[in-house]
């Protein structure tokens, strides 16, 4: 029962947390500017 | 039903992983620490999850996520040095079977380390990283808590969610280490984060998490633990804005389980003053010695699995003929690789905690006075007392490798990077428009 109810709440989340992570990772700056402006958008390398 | 929930999770991770390819090595964080195939009852059963989210990882970082790679830190050069070196001994080593197999996992644990920073770059991405860890952490060690609270715990039991001598979580040490290391992490998360925004949800998952874990530490009646929460205190303390509130606090609950804790425990963690008065702690003394003695004649290290050349003779209370023990472990991360990996091994293995710790100082004083900045100057010294805490308790258990040590390691390159970065571009932007008011507007992260 406390095995259980501790899986639950770790996979419970683990899965909240990275859902969180992927819209806001899309939608805040990374460094602390502003992503649409192109001038400030972070550094890029290809 | 628990294979559902695992395979709802892997799902999380690879579907979540094509829009956000950082997801991806989260999730193999989440398989490193978690340890699904484990846990699993059948689907996943000694399936190679880990593989398949490893490859996930790099392909998806190659293929959709170039972008802001950081710098080769020093902490990430002497990173991939050890990588290197701890495959250049398994060339001499003195059990070379034994050997590659542990160079297999252990290859894989410092290396992804280095290539996490590649991947971990925005204040989202760190914090995900972190309540990645910890949740996964958590799984297996809030059991530790409860069934303490219950029936009030004990040496080398089998209370987490895996068996004696699983993985990082099964020995009781280890355990204690990682809940103590954790903490001010949980502290520095519960400050700042934005991923849980509720301040109430927080309070209780993460204070939740710091009450029920140190009743886990002392239920393990591990003396790591008493070692590692000395450490713990000690660093909160120097980092503490209120010294004397935070001793008005500390000193009553320490009063409190000095008084609560049994005898059993006190028992057990006084053998930490006299370790010849207990067997484990006098043979720990002497594989130690066995070890200086090895690499004397072998400076190189004899390569992974070197102590199971070993013989000693451990004496036995009220015996005249000592015990003749054969393979015993070092049970300490600086003996362990000293006799692996020799002085070499050694030196780099120390210079990789030296040079994470010289980045977090620096962070923290880039980050000084910076309001939108405070989350990283805060998790940049939580982060500090957390290496310092594991690498006491490493003095005592054998961890060289294991994840709970070289994610710290990858933390402080991130933190250090993302710091630099901001500044960097915030003083780009300043010298290109210092006209327009709006290019520096307040960060959110």
């Amino acid at each position: 029962m406390i095995d259980t109810t501790a899986i639950i709440f770790s996979l419970g989340m683990v899965i909240y947390v990275i859902y969180r992570a992927s819209l806001l990772d899309r939608q805040l700056p990374w460094f602390g500017v502003d992503r649409k402006s192109e001038r400030n958008r972070a550094p890029t390398r290809r | 039903m628990r294979d559902l929930g695992l395979a709802a999770t892997i799902m999380a991770f690879l579907g979540l992983g094509l829009v956000s390819p950082f997801i991806l090595t989260l999730g193999y964080v989440w398989t490193d620490t978690f340890y699904p195939q484990w846990l699993s009852f059948s689907v996943f059963q000694g399936a190679p999850i880990s593989a398949v989210m490893g490859v996930a990882a790099i392909g998806g970082y190659l293929l959709l996520d170039r972008r802001a790679p950081p710098r080769p830190t020093l902490t990430f050069i002497l990173i991939v040095a050890f990588a290197g070196w701890i495959t250049a001994t398994c060339s001499w080593a003195a059990a070379p079977d034994q050997a590659w197999i542990k160079w297999n996992w252990a290859f894989k644990t410092v290396l992804f380390s280095a290539f996490v920073p590649f991947a971990i770059r925005s204040r989202v991405q760190i914090e995900a990283l972190l309540q990645v860890y910890l949740f996964s952490a958590a799984g297996h060690l809030l059991p530790w808590g409860v069934k303490t609270l219950v029936d009030g715990g004990g040496y080398n039991r089998p209370l987490g969610l895996l068996g004696v001598n699983a993985g990082a979580f099964g020995e009781s040490s280890m355990v204690a280490a990682t809940i103590i290391m954790l903490i001010p992490l949980v502290l520095a998360l519960r400050r700042h984060s934005i991923l849980i925004p509720s301040a109430q949800a927080r309070n209780a998952a993460y204070i939740g998490f710091v009450v029920i874990g140190a009743f886990g530490a002392i239920g393990t009646y591990a003396r790591t633990a008493i070692i590692g929460a000395g450490v713990m205190v000690a660093g909160l303390l120097l980092h503490s804005r209120r010294k004397m509130l935070f001793l008005l606090i500390a000193i009553p609950i320490a009063f409190g389980l000095s008084v609560v804790l049994t005898t059993r425990w006190m028992a057990r963690i006084s053998t930490i003053e006299n370790p010849v008065a207990d067997t484990s702690a006098d043979t720990r003394l002497i594989i130690w010695q066995w070890t200086l003695n090895y690499v004397d004649k072998h400076p190189l290290g004899g390569g992974f699995y070197v102590h199971s050349t070993s013989q000693i003779a451990v004496p036995i209370p009220g015996q005249e003929q000592p015990m003749i023990e054969h393979g015993r472990a070092p049970h300490s991360i600086y003996f362990e690789v000293l006799g692996e990996h020799g002085w070499v091994g050694l030196g780099l293995f120390l210079a990789v905690p030296l040079s994470s710790l010289l980045a977090l100082m620096r962070t923290s004083r880039r980050c000084r006075g910076r309001e939108e900045l405070a989350w990283c100057r805060d998790l940049a010294k939580a982060t500090q007392i957390s290496i310092v805490t594991i690498m006491a308790c490493g003095a005592f258990i054998g961890i060289s490798y294991q994840p709970t040590l070289w994610d710290l390691f990858a933390l402080s390159i991130c933190l250090s990077e993302y710091s630099r970065r901001y500044l960097a571009e915030e003083a780009r932007q300043r010298t290109a428009v210092p006209r327009r008011r709006t290019a520096l507007r307040p960060a959110v992260a």
